[in-house]
């Protein structure tokens, strides 16, 4: 235990540098721009509106399409391009524990950051209160898609084994997972960032007791994507990540 | 448990590339050498050690344990020194050292790092970042990073590489106190052979995935040089041309002033030779066998597998 705990504040220190505090820095200034204006109320509450309808497509959603791959790519694929996993390996670590401390490197400062982002900008940008279950069910809602995010680049750092190249072949995927989706009928379309659309519209009617609204716009079979398809192929990437890294892959 | 390293018939392809071909290594305890020309499998084969590569068929054993199954094990006693490692780059060296006394277990941390970094001359450079270091500045943060943790053996892989001759000779007095004063013992990959000779009491030739030879640098060493000699007279052209008409030898040459020569029979050499020396009025000055130099014996080991 001692030894994982400082293989974490290892990776932390690797790979939580600049440039990363730094663009969190500037999401909180956009999304501090992006303060409603009191004095227009209407438009205010078509912000609200559009965030509580939307929340797939806001800053801090981007923010996150971004961020993940770098820092998969920079903790894992960038170690596995050059002699850094394999100088790791070498010592006294077990790779499970290697693989474990950067999935929870990448994972939890980036949710606490995004959470602290998010939930301020609920509360005092669009001055919800603090007890409204709508931001933490849009939380909720867009963890799902930044967990099968981090699954996908874990598996593209295996195979790409290149910093640049996991970044780069993420976005493209997640991106285009999502434009080509608009080919597809319902339910299907809901199953990345717009899912979270139909997770969030779903807890929050929960909360409020207002499924019948709910259904009124989605099927059972809307929200059973939305939920299923995340946390599906979440479980099935980071199971063949795990088992190629622990047991096959050579480092060389 | 004399062997620290064995390995039987171990086998790995990578693709079509067949890197080892049923490698036999042993390695004992003290200091050895691992010496093979370029692309032999050197790195391949410390990887398999390491339990970084799974080998294809055949067995490694490091301490007497498996090292595919047992690697975990193998790497609390073992430091490793990898040819071009690379560091986090954002870490100063003194952090980075840090960390890794802590994944050793080491009691006191904080003065074995400072003695670490003493000893391989980078105190003044500890607060840098490692982006900061010159090769040599790197190796020898690899060393330290590989002796932080007291290992039973040390693995270096091409470890002189990015050092300057004063460098060189300062890491290999290093090794040998090492050596001597906690017995820690080393494996040491490198092609740059004269440092070896010095330091080695074991030696393994690797060629094209497989052992050319191995053995006590001192047995090799008598092996390939029983037949050749040199031979100083006060007449080297004259004397050279009866010498290789005389049963006993194989090959004569002369650089004009010294003669070598091969024989076939060791025994009635040197009996001819003085022979020969009185038939022709030559005066003898010397008959002493060439005692071969690690990398005379690198090339006749590869020589004579081919």
């Amino acid at each position: 235990m001692k030894r994982f705990t400082r293989l974490l504040i290892m990776e932390t220190e690797n790979v939580w540098r600049f440039p990363t505090l730094e663009i969190m820095i500037a999401i909180g200034i956009i999304n501090a721009l992006r303060q409603p204006n009191p004095l227009l109320p209407t438009i205010e509450y078509f912000r609200t509106a559009q965030y509580v309808a939307n929340p797939g497509w806001g800053t801090s959603t981007f923010f996150l399409i971004f961020l993940i791959p770098v820092l998969v790519a920079r903790s894992f694929a960038k170690g596995l391009s050059g002699t850094e996993t394999r100088v790791m390996l070498s010592y006294p670590i077990k790779r499970w524990e290697t693989l474990l401390s950067k999935l929870l490197i990448v994972l939890l400062p980036t949710l606490a950051i995004f959470s602290t982002v998010f939930l301020l900008s609920a509360f005092y940008l669009f001055q919800l209160p603090t007890l409204n279950p709508l931001p933490y069910s849009l939380l909720l809602s867009l963890l799902l898609p930044m967990l099968f995010l981090t699954a996908l680049s874990f598996s593209l750092s295996l195979i790409a084994k290149d910093e640049l190249k996991t970044v780069l072949f993420s976005l493209f995927i997640i991106l285009s997972l999502e434009s080509s989706l608009d080919y597809v009928g319902a339910p299907y379309k809901y199953i990345f960032i717009r899912g979270s659309t139909v997770i969030s519209q779903y807890l929050h009617a929960t909360f409020n007791g207002r499924l019948d609204n709910f259904f009124q716009n989605y099927t059972t079979a809307d929200v059973q994507v939305a939920f299923g398809f995340p946390i599906i192929t979440t479980i099935i990437l980071l199971m063949i990540v795990f088992l190629y890294f622990q047991y096959k892959l050579d480092i060389d | 448990m004399e062997n620290l390293v064995t390995t039987k018939d171990l086998t790995k392809s990578f693709g079509k590339i067949e890197a080892l071909k049923g490698l036999n290594l042993e390695a004992k305890k003290g200091i050895s050498g691992f010496i093979g020309p370029n692309g032999a499998g050197k790195t391949t084969t410390i990887n398999i050690l390491l339990g970084l590569v799974k080998p294809d068929q055949g067995e490694a054993h490091v301490f007497e344990l498996d090292c595919w199954k047992q690697s975990f094990e193998i790497r609390k006693h073992l430091g490793v020194l990898h040819e071009k490692a690379e560091f986090p780059n954002y870490f100063t060296g003194l952090r980075y050292l840090e960390h890794i006394a802590h994944l050793y277990n080491v009691p006191t941390p904080k003065q074995t790092v400072q003695k670490a970094l003493k000893d391989v001359g980078l105190t003044d450079a500890a607060d840098r970042t490692i982006k900061t270091y010159s090769a040599g500045m790197t190796q020898r943060l690899g060393l330290a990073q590989a002796l932080i943790g007291n290992p039973e053996l040390a693995i270096l892989d091409e470890p002189t590489a990015n050092l300057d001759p004063l460098g060189r000779m300062d890491f290999l007095e290093k090794i040998q106190t090492l050596h001597k004063d906690k017995g820690t013992n080393f494996l040491i990959s490198t092609h740059i052979l004269p440092e070896l000779e010095k330091i080695c009491n074991w030696v393994s030739i690797i060629n094209e995935g497989t052992i050319a030879d191995q053995g006590y640098i001192q047995d090799l060493i008598k092996k390939y040089s029983t037949d050749t000699y040199i031979i100083k007279v006060s007449e080297p052209t004259q004397f050279i041309k009866k010498l290789e008409k005389t049963s006993t030898i194989e090959n004569a040459w002369t650089n004009g002033q010294i003669i070598y020569a091969k024989t076939k029979n060791y025994k009635k050499f040197n009996k001819e030779i003085l022979e020969l020396a009185l038939q022709l009025d030559i005066s003898l000055y010397a008959i002493e066998p060439i005692h071969s130099k690690l990398d005379d014996l690198f090339k006749m080991a590869l020589e004579q597998k081919k």
